[in-house]
């Protein structure tokens, strides 16, 4: 192997190639420039060159880089056709020159004969981008070293094929059938984890396609596209160090190629087997996953399932049988050995569909082998991780903000304590256990919310989990990502859509400070923020003091210290009495002007924070309650609307109250209307935060108008709610006793 | 010079050459005989070291001729159906062939150019075939090998031009003792031009050495008998052939010429005249020997 690297290229023969190829690279970078610079500067013109846009260049770049993808497939083609036909083999193997320094040589200036016109349009290109619309020429230089480095591996792979195959159109054919087998490799592994490994996760899967096809990565990488794991340059030194290993494969397949095999369809005896039979089996499993995951057939294992994979991979098989022999004689042979590769396929298909990926889906790591867990959930009800106000809208543009933000305030909680780790565990065990009900293999990726509907109509259903005390909206999903890091550096990933009705064993982590990266993602991210404008609120946010100078995260450290000083009791149950608000607007420290706002609610349970406050000379003011409607709902004993018992504070105004509520709640409800100073003496018994036991009533104030006078935002709809707590109930009703009993069938309290 | 030492080479299992030893002196011209698919342009490809054997060893001077561009800049392989780059001239050949022969001798190329009527700018895809070969033929003499393999080498060219080519090689031997391989079926040709004949037959070399030698070791006799003969008389000579007309035998056998005319004297002739035997008889005379072209 080692002297392979030693094999130098024969310099006259190389630029005798380059010299008898100068028309090819002529032609082909006239096409590239008319289809790059050239048609980006004509559409320019039609606008009088007022409106430049990098956007067009990025259209033109793709052409460009669709002709160099034809080139890498056409240029080897061409210099490499005398190993197809055995006369011109004679008289190039006869020739005073190594196996191997030929092929290096004529590798060498095919390379450089596809990359030349290339060079030429994408630097034209760039320096015009660099002119008109001010894109970086450095980028350009990078881009392009990237697109070699890549464009070298597909140009690898076509050789590799023209070693093991005879003729022009098998070469061709089967450089396509290799550049497109390890999608096929991927697409099949997708759809079958997905049928069969529930849990299986697939977060990555588009990212996953630049580095099994360089293809792919030559388009993603090359427009240096953002769906990308790596710096696109990275992915550039990955193909070129994969194109070397590809050189010396070549090298050592090119010396043992054997002349007399020219013209023949394959050069290597175990090519097109390993090819053909790869394809079958592939197509076999795609299918089958496919139509399963399509077609509701029931089980995963069904012979209605199987009937088409099996016909049409069959078909495939004998076609591609019969195309590589140019005969009918095989076609009995190849028929049998199709029917011992579906059987081998099923051998191994089936004891690993039945045993659940050999126990990829039961797998669940052992709590002493566990250092922490991640866990991403998409609480878009904000049950679990209540959420009191995340307001993306006020970024300077006025616009949402981009992925950056969106990442960091849908964070990743990282559990390390063994407490939370062992709820999370418990809550991973109700998954499986619920799933069991199916044996893990009704479709449970596809139109998840059906498979819940099944398991629970499945005879003798007991459920594993603990119910909510309240109703939940049917077929209501939620989805978990589960990550395990193991002792040993290893990590165990499972991703899941359950039924939000098991969740409720992870209320158990609401003292974890990681919650907040959910609940308060400003506190739990000071580290990547700044904190240009921090108000503080009263208990029913009807007024405001501005905090200039204010400490945000020596607040956050505070409460996050707090958060998890609590006890399970305390963090779930709403009994505490509402502060007040700090309102705090955070800006990327790496973008200042990509900001969200958050809203935190501070209750009397958060001790050593309101203690801070106070040493700061900071203190809560009094409500404002002129021009503030205000009503308390009443529930029945037997109410069951999430809504009575989930302290929802001013989450509530992020999405449609009424929207919450089960076709099992009675429309109607009961309500008073309150005066102001009812409100007031009121005040002390609201909670913001918690779920209760029992229904229990609800304030709800409407200050239309109050915040946006505050904040200048238009995006909050004015309704807030508290509960009131449990603990003042009675002393709460004496307070309305006498006040007239209202019943409305809608929650549209201040439409009148 | 060219030292082939049990050579034996299959292609996907079906034996093509087996257990060939073969000596090629330097400055000798051979010719290289055989039926269709005997093997003479796999004992030529392999000789110009274009596929290696599956056992035994090729040498030119002393050293193993795979994949060794040292002893194949000594070698020209002229193929039976010529090979040009795509769209090219013979000056652009030229070029090519330069690259890779340091011998090549551009003197000898325009000498040879005036020899033969080509127009070294034309595109040789626009040739005949005899031009081609022309075209094929001035190339190979100019790299000025110290071993040519031509394979059909005349084939295509018109009487003129094989005298010219004849006449060439024959200066270059004399000249610089090249030695040639040739390989043919047109044994007439061979037989003017070539001092050695190897017949490749049955998988291997079955006759090889000096024209002369083999010639004076097959005898074509006629013999007249005053009255009809029983032909198994001649058995005992185990003939190459025997043919009856009338009272005349004709019989061709290989061996001593006196131990064979000792035979032929007992069954009393009446008339004994040998006629001088070409090679292209010794070959059909040799193959059909071996059931070669026999109607079933």
């Amino acid at each position: 192997m080692g002297s392979l690297f030693r094999v130098r290229i024969q310099t006259e023969y190389f630029r005798f190639l380059i010299g008898r190829n100068r028309r090819f690279m002529i032609l082909m970078s006239s096409a590239m420039l008319v289809l790059y610079p050239v048609l980006v500067l004509t559409i320019m013109s039609f606008n009088n060159f007022s409106t430049p846009n990098y956007g067009l260049f990025q259209i033109g770049q793709v052409f460009a880089l669709l002709l160099l993808l034809v080139s890498c497939f056409l240029v080897p083609l061409l210099l490499f056709s005398y190993m197809n036909n055995k006369k011109d083999l004679d008289v190039y193997h006869a020739l005073p020159i190594k196996r191997e320094q030929l092929l290096l040589t004529t590798g060498w200036a095919g390379y450089v004969i596809l990359l030349i016109p290339f060079i030429v349009t994408w630097l034209t290109g760039g320096i015009l981008a660099s002119v008109l619309v001010h894109y970086s020429l450095i980028t350009t230089l990078q881009s392009l070293l990237t697109i070699m480095l890549i464009s070298s591996s597909i140009y690898m792979i076509v050789l590799f094929t023209m070693m093991n195959t005879g003729t022009t159109l098998d070469a061709f054919l089967y450089s396509c059938v290799l550049h497109f087998l390890p999608i096929l490799i991927y697409g099949t592994y997708l759809v079958y984890s997905f049928s069969v490994l529930l849990g299986y996760n697939a977060d990555m899967s588009w990212k996953i396609l630049s580095f099994i096809s360089p293809i792919w990565a030559l388009f993603e990488a090359g427009l240096r596209n953002t769906n990308l794991l790596w710096n696109p340059m990275a992915y550039g030194l990955y193909w070129g160090i994969i194109a070397i290993i590809l050189s010396q494969v070549d090298t050592l397949i090119y010396k043992n190629r054997k002349s007399e095999k020219a013209e023949t369809p394959f050069t290597n005896q175990w090519f097109f087997p390993i090819v053909s039979n790869s394809i079958a089996v592939l197509i076999l499993i795609f299918l089958y996953c496919f139509i399963y995951n399509t077609i509701d057939t029931g089980k995963f294992l069904s012979l209605q399932n199987l009937f088409f994979p099996v016909l049409f991979s069959g078909v495939l098989y004998l076609v591609m049988d019969v195309i590589a022999h140019r005969s009918f004689r095989n076609l009995v042979r190849a028929l049998i050995s199709y029917i011992l590769v579906m059987l081998v396929t099923f051998l191994m298909f089936l004891p690993a569909s039945m045993t659940g990926g050999f126990g990829y889906v039961t797998r669940v790591p052992k709590l002493a082998n566990i250092t922490s867990v991640d866990l991403k959930l998409d609480d878009y009800q904000g049950i679990i991780t209540q959420q009191h106000i995340l307001d993306y809208s006020s970024t300077t543009e006025g616009s949402y903000p981009n992925t950056a933000i969106s990442d960091l305030t849908n964070g990743v909680m990282r559990f390390t304590n063994e407490e939370d780790i062992k709820t999370i565990l418990a809550f991973h065990q109700i998954i499986l256990k619920e799933f069991k009900w199916v044996d893990y293999t009704t479709k449970t990726y596809f139109n998840n919310s059906s498979v819940i509907d099944i398991i629970e109509n499945k005879p003798k259903y007991t459920p594993s989990y603990e119910s909510y005390p309240f109703d939940l909206v049917s077929n209501n999903t939620i989805g978990v990502t589960i990550t395990y890091h193991l002792s040993g550096g290893n990590t165990l990933k499972r991703n899941y859509t359950v039924s939000y009705a098991w969740t409720k064993s992870l209320l158990n982590l609401s003292n974890s400070g990681e919650m907040l990266k959910k609940s308060s993602p400003l506190v739990a991210n000071t580290d990547k923020m700044t904190f240009p404008e921090v108000r503080l609120y009263d208990a029913l946010r009807t007024s405001s003091v501005s905090l200039p100078n204010f400490d945000f995260k020596a607040f956050a450290a505070l409460y996050i210290k707090d958060t998890e000083s609590l006890t399970d009791q305390q963090a779930l149950f709403p009994g505490y009495i509402t502060q007040g608000y700090l309102y705090a607007k955070g800006c990327l420290v790496s973008s200042a002007s990509t900001c969200a706002t958050d809203t935190i609610v501070i209750d009397s349970r958060y001790r050593e924070t309101i203690s801070w406050l106070n040493a700061q000379g900071i203190n809560f003011v009094a409500p404002d309650l002129e021009g503030i409607s205000s009503v308390l709902i009443l529930p029945e004993p037997t109410e069951k609307n999430s809504y009575f018992f989930t302290s929802l504070g001013i989450q509530s105004t992020n999405y449609n109250y009424k929207g919450s509520a089960t076709s099992t709640v009675s429309e109607k409800v009961t309500y008073v209307k309150l005066s102001p100073d009812q409100i007031k003496a009121i005040l002390p018994f609201i909670s913001n935060k918690g779920i209760s036991g029992t229904p229990l009533p609800v304030l709800l104030l409407d200050y239309t108008g109050r915040i946006a006078k505050d904040t200048g935002s238009t995006y909050v709809t004015p309704q807030d709610t508290s509960l009131i707590q449990s603990s003042h109930l009675l002393e709460v009703l004496q307070i309305v006793k006498d006040n007239p009993r209202y019943s409305t069938n809608t929650f549209s309290f201040f439409a009148n | 010079m060219i030292h082939l030492s049990h050579i034996a080479k299959s292609f996907d299992g079906k034996k093509v050459l087996a257990d060939v030893n073969w000596d090629i002196p330097q400055g000798s011209i051979y010719g290289l005989v055989g039926p269709n698919g005997a093997g003479k342009s796999t004992l030529l490809r392999l000789l110009s070291g274009v596929i290696k054997p599956d056992s035994g060893s090729i040498t030119i001077a002393n050293q193993i001729v795979y994949n060794n561009p040292v002893i194949k800049k000594r070698i020209l392989f002229v193929p039976d159906d010529p090979f040009f780059l795509t769209q090219s001239t013979l000056k652009e050949m030229k070029k090519f062939y330069q690259i890779f022969y340091p011998s090549f001798n551009e003197g000898m190329y325009y000498k040879l150019l005036t020899n033969f009527p080509i127009n070294e700018n034309e595109r040789i895809n626009t040739f005949s075939k005899g031009m081609k070969r022309q075209a094929c033929v001035i190339l190979a003499l100019s790299i000025c090998p110290d071993v040519l393999l031509l394979d059909e080498a005349f084939d295509g060219l018109d009487p003129v031009m094989r005298l010219t080519l004849k006449r060439i090689l024959s200066d270059e031997i004399l000249n610089r003792q090249l030695t040639v391989v040739i390989s043919s079926h047109n044994l007439r040709e061979l037989e003017d031009i070539c001092d050695r004949i190897a017949l490749v037959s049955n998988f291997t070399i079955e006759i090889s050495g000096e024209v002369e030698t083999i010639r004076g070791d097959y005898h074509k006799i006629q013999i007249g008998y005053k009255h009809p003969v029983d032909l198994a008389v001649f058995e005992v000579l185990r003939p190459l052939h025997l043919e009856q007309r009338g009272n005349v035998i004709t019989v061709v056998v290989k061996g001593d010429a006196t131990a064979i005319n000792e035979v032929i004297e007992k069954t009393e002739p009446v008339l004994i005249d040998e006629i001088p035997i070409t090679m292209e008889e010794v070959f059909v005379y040799e193959m059909e020997g071996q059931g070669y072209g026999q109607p079933v």
